[in-house]
């Protein structure tokens, strides 16, 4: 796949690249609420929300010139956002690893009804454990793929596919739930 | 001719096999189209999630821990280089040899000269003379009892050159006065002759 980034993207990062502050706080304004809201569905925490965003932006500038452009900077930035989110999470004290299993049935159809309002949605996968709430973040809100998800979990491709299903199980049970 | 390859062509291709799909395929078909269905809630409300606003002091706490802009990258380098040549200058000032210790290193080295010379006695002054014998005296770390005693004669004919001079004004005609103190000159020399031999 081919991303082009923008000659206005490719501007600002350059510009970055040369430590122009304000060019690095243009480019923290651009994806600020988007990342804060990843970092947010990812850690169920807006305290720790903020710290992530936080360590995650600092990590971007300082490690900006290894982004080779060869996708979008939102794209770029996304991922380490994610993975700042992730490594935050595994750090609590409550936090326990997926496990590594796979359940038959992982594509078994599940209908959702005509409507689903997005703010009980936001509550129910705010109330989903971790590992299925981090799956399916990931995997349907923000779009990542499988494989992808499943490498930054550390767990196998099978496994990402089964707690996604677990995920949409206990989320349409929540949302049962809130009727 | 033309036509008539046409046609074959025409004919050939009519007569290719035909292949049928599996039974099952549109069972699958269907039940994708179904999921797709059926989640097309799911994915219309996830489409509208609330986007959560990231508090504002966050970009302070970024940019505290960001390196400075590139002007001042640049000058870096440049401020310390000239904070090194300061500490250069500052040790190299601090480490010269006081103004005094250097005349007398100086003396040092022009030792054997003025004790070679001192002899030949027409070639100096009293005063310059004297000077030179002084700073040579005062080279001496360790005198013999010799040279102590000769130095200790000639400290009293200086001060007996002193209570003489004092007695002679400028145009002081008596003879006999000047006589003495020539002697007492005469006897000075000896002596530095002496304590020179002695050291």
């Amino acid at each position: 796949m081919t991303f082009t980034i923008s000659e206005t993207e490719s501007a600002l990062v350059d510009a970055c690249l040369r430590n122009e502050r304000r060019a690095q706080k243009a480019l923290y304004d651009r994806y600020k609420d988007a990342m804060y809201t990843v970092a947010y569905r990812i850690t169920n925490d807006f305290d720790l929300a903020q710290d992530v965003l936080q360590d995650a932006f600092i990590q971007i500038f300082r490690s900006l010139k290894s982004f080779r452009k060869e996708s979008t900077i939102g794209a770029w930035i996304k991922i380490i956002v994610v993975r700042t989110a992730l490594k935050t999470i595994k750090k609590q004290p409550h936090f326990s690893p997926i496990e590594d299993y796979i359940v038959g049935n992982a594509n078994k159809y599940m209908d959702w009804g005509n409507h689903l309002d997005s703010e009980y949605l936001e509550q129910a996968i705010q109330s989903l454990p971790v590992g299925y709430r981090s799956v399916f973040v990931l995997i349907e809100v923000e779009g990542y793929p499988h494989k992808e998800v499943a490498e930054m979990l550390s767990i196998s491709e099978g496994t990402s596919k089964s707690q996604l299903f677990h995920a949409k199980k206990k989320l349409r049970a929540i949302l049962e739930n809130m009727k | 001719m033309e036509e008539k390859n046409k046609n074959n062509l025409k004919k050939a291709i009519d007569g290719l096999p035909k292949y049928s799909p599996k039974d099952n395929l549109w069972d699958d078909i269907s039940n994708a189209m179904h999921i797709q269905e059926g989640e097309k809630a799911l994915q219309e409300a996830i489409n509208h999630l609330p986007v959560h606003v990231a508090p504002n002091k966050v970009w302070s706490n970024i940019a505290a821990n960001l390196p400075t802009t590139s002007k001042r990258v640049w000058l870096t380098p440049l401020i310390t280089a000239a904070s090194i040549a300061v500490l250069i200058c500052i040790f190299y000032l601090n480490n010269q040899p006081p103004l005094e210790d250097e005349i007398v290193h100086v003396t040092h080295q022009e030792l054997p000269v003025l004790k070679e010379e001192l002899v030949n006695l027409n070639q100096f002054s009293h005063g310059q003379r004297d000077s030179a014998f002084k700073t040579i005296v005062r080279s001496q770390k360790k005198s013999s009892d010799a040279a102590k005693q000769i130095l200790a004669e000639l400290e009293e004919i200086s001060n007996d050159k002193k209570g003489l001079k004092s007695r002679l004004s400028r145009f002081d005609i008596n003879s006999e006065l000047h006589d003495k103190y020539r002697a007492l000159e005469r006897e000075e020399l000896e002596l530095q002759e002496a304590y020179l031999a002695n050291i």
